[in-house]
């Protein structure tokens, strides 16, 4: 039986090294560029024709911008608006990987830790920089609480830094555990339809138990798709807010 | 939340902030559609499966918290260890504080939720106090 882990193997299609790094086309990048098609597709879909009454591609193109509009609002407030189209991305981004890698005999882009790590480490800098464009000095001042007593500043800086320095990591584990974990569990359970299958005898009378619960699996598996990448792109929205805001 | 945008359609501006319809005929229709809007609104309480959704979300982010944070102060006393030759004392402090770091991000976590569902609570209640003025007017 083949191994619940071969799901996640990268696969070379073909060779390439720019400027002496590894860079070959990868099914983890034919993914990412399916992915990109079908939001393109969906987009173009939804905006062929700007209908003052939407019809229903547009509605949905709408209702999703409407959402991430809306989170954006609610955790940065009005200075949020630039980052409206980066949260927007990002977020359709994930939610499309993570829902294309559910289909049979597709990738899970999102269930490699280099991917996810790749998107915090990119969105940890860009707090940064923002902070430190925007306030200068004064961006230290998120590792200071107001109204500390000295002497606990000594105990509490370095506690925020940790806490600040945790948080890419936090992000990308999150994303990355919850989909690979979902996939194996995914993959266990539906072999186990085949091992009984194959047992004969009285044991494969059992095997619709296991494909019961793999079915289950996978309605839970599609809503954690989607809230996963609602958490990314509300933590992303949170500490941006950290960011622009300066509060904690 | 809709946030609409003035349009123009053959030349002709259409300020899309506030009422559509101004004939005033139809204003009354249109105060009524509102109140009736806000009182289903106050109506909708979260149902069971909204309350696991949100519950799920919230403890796939919970969790990782301490660990992460445990995990990355441990690192930078072990990586100040090595530069300083102070083994292993730098390591089990920063590990120390890196596991108070977990629980302050876990606790702010949980505040902010509880917040966002006070804030929403509040806003069910204020919607409700609406429709029922508005039931109100009907029955003078």
């Amino acid at each position: 039986m083949a191994s619940p882990l071969e799901q996640f193997a990268i696969t070379r299609y073909t060779d390439l090294s720019v400027a002496g790094l590894d860079a070959s086309f990868t099914n983890a990048a034919l993914f990412m560029m399916v992915a990109t098609g079908l939001i393109w597709l969906f987009m173009f879909a939804g905006l062929r024709q700007s209908a003052l009454v939407p019809g229903r591609w547009q509605a949905a193109v709408e209702g999703l911008y409407e959402f991430i509009v809306g989170m954006v609002h609610e955790n940065i407030g009005p200075k949020g608006r630039a980052f409206i189209p980066f949260i927007f991305t990002l977020f359709l981004f994930i939610l499309v990987l993570n829902l294309i890698g559910l289909l049979p005999f597709s990738f899970t882009v999102t269930s490699h830790l280099a991917v996810t790590f790749a998107f915090a480490a990119l969105i940890f800098v860009m707090c940064v920089v923002i902070g430190v464009v925007r306030h200068g000095f004064h961006f230290l001042e998120l590792f200071v609480p107001p109204n500390t007593p000295w002497p606990l500043l000594i105990l509490i800086v370095p506690i925020e830094i940790i806490s600040y320095l945790s948080r890419p990591l936090t992000l990308s584990i999150r994303l990355f555990a919850n989909m690979t974990a979902g996939h194996i569990l995914l993959k266990v359970f539906a072999g186990f339809v085949i091992s009984l299958g194959a047992a004969g005898g009285a044991l494969a009378f059992l095997f619709p138990v296991p494909l019961v619960m793999t079915v289950a699996f996978f309605i839970l598996e599609l809503l954690v798709a989607v809230v996963q990448a609602y958490v990314f792109a509300l933590l992303t929205c949170i500490y941006l807010n950290d960011s622009i805001n300066l509060s904690h | 939340m809709l946030h609409l945008r003035d349009t123009r359609i053959a030349g002709v501006d259409i300020p899309r902030k506030g009422r559509c319809l101004t004939d005033p005929d139809r204003q009354r229709d249109l105060d009524d559609l509102e109140a009736r809007l806000a009182a289903a609104k106050a109506r909708h309480e979260p149902d069971a499966r909204e309350i696991a959704t949100s519950a799920l979300a919230a403890s796939t982010r919970y969790a990782m918290e301490i660990a992460v944070a445990t995990v990355v102060g441990g690192a930078i006393g072990w990586q100040l260890d090595r530069w300083l030759g102070t083994k292993p004392w730098l390591a089990i402090l920063f590990l120390l504080l890196g596991l108070a770091a977990g629980f302050i991000n876990l606790l702010r976590a949980v505040n902010r939720e509880t917040e966002a569902m006070l804030a929403a609570e509040a806003e069910r209640s204020a919607g409700k106090a609406k429709a029922g003025r508005a039931d109100d007017e009907e029955t003078h």
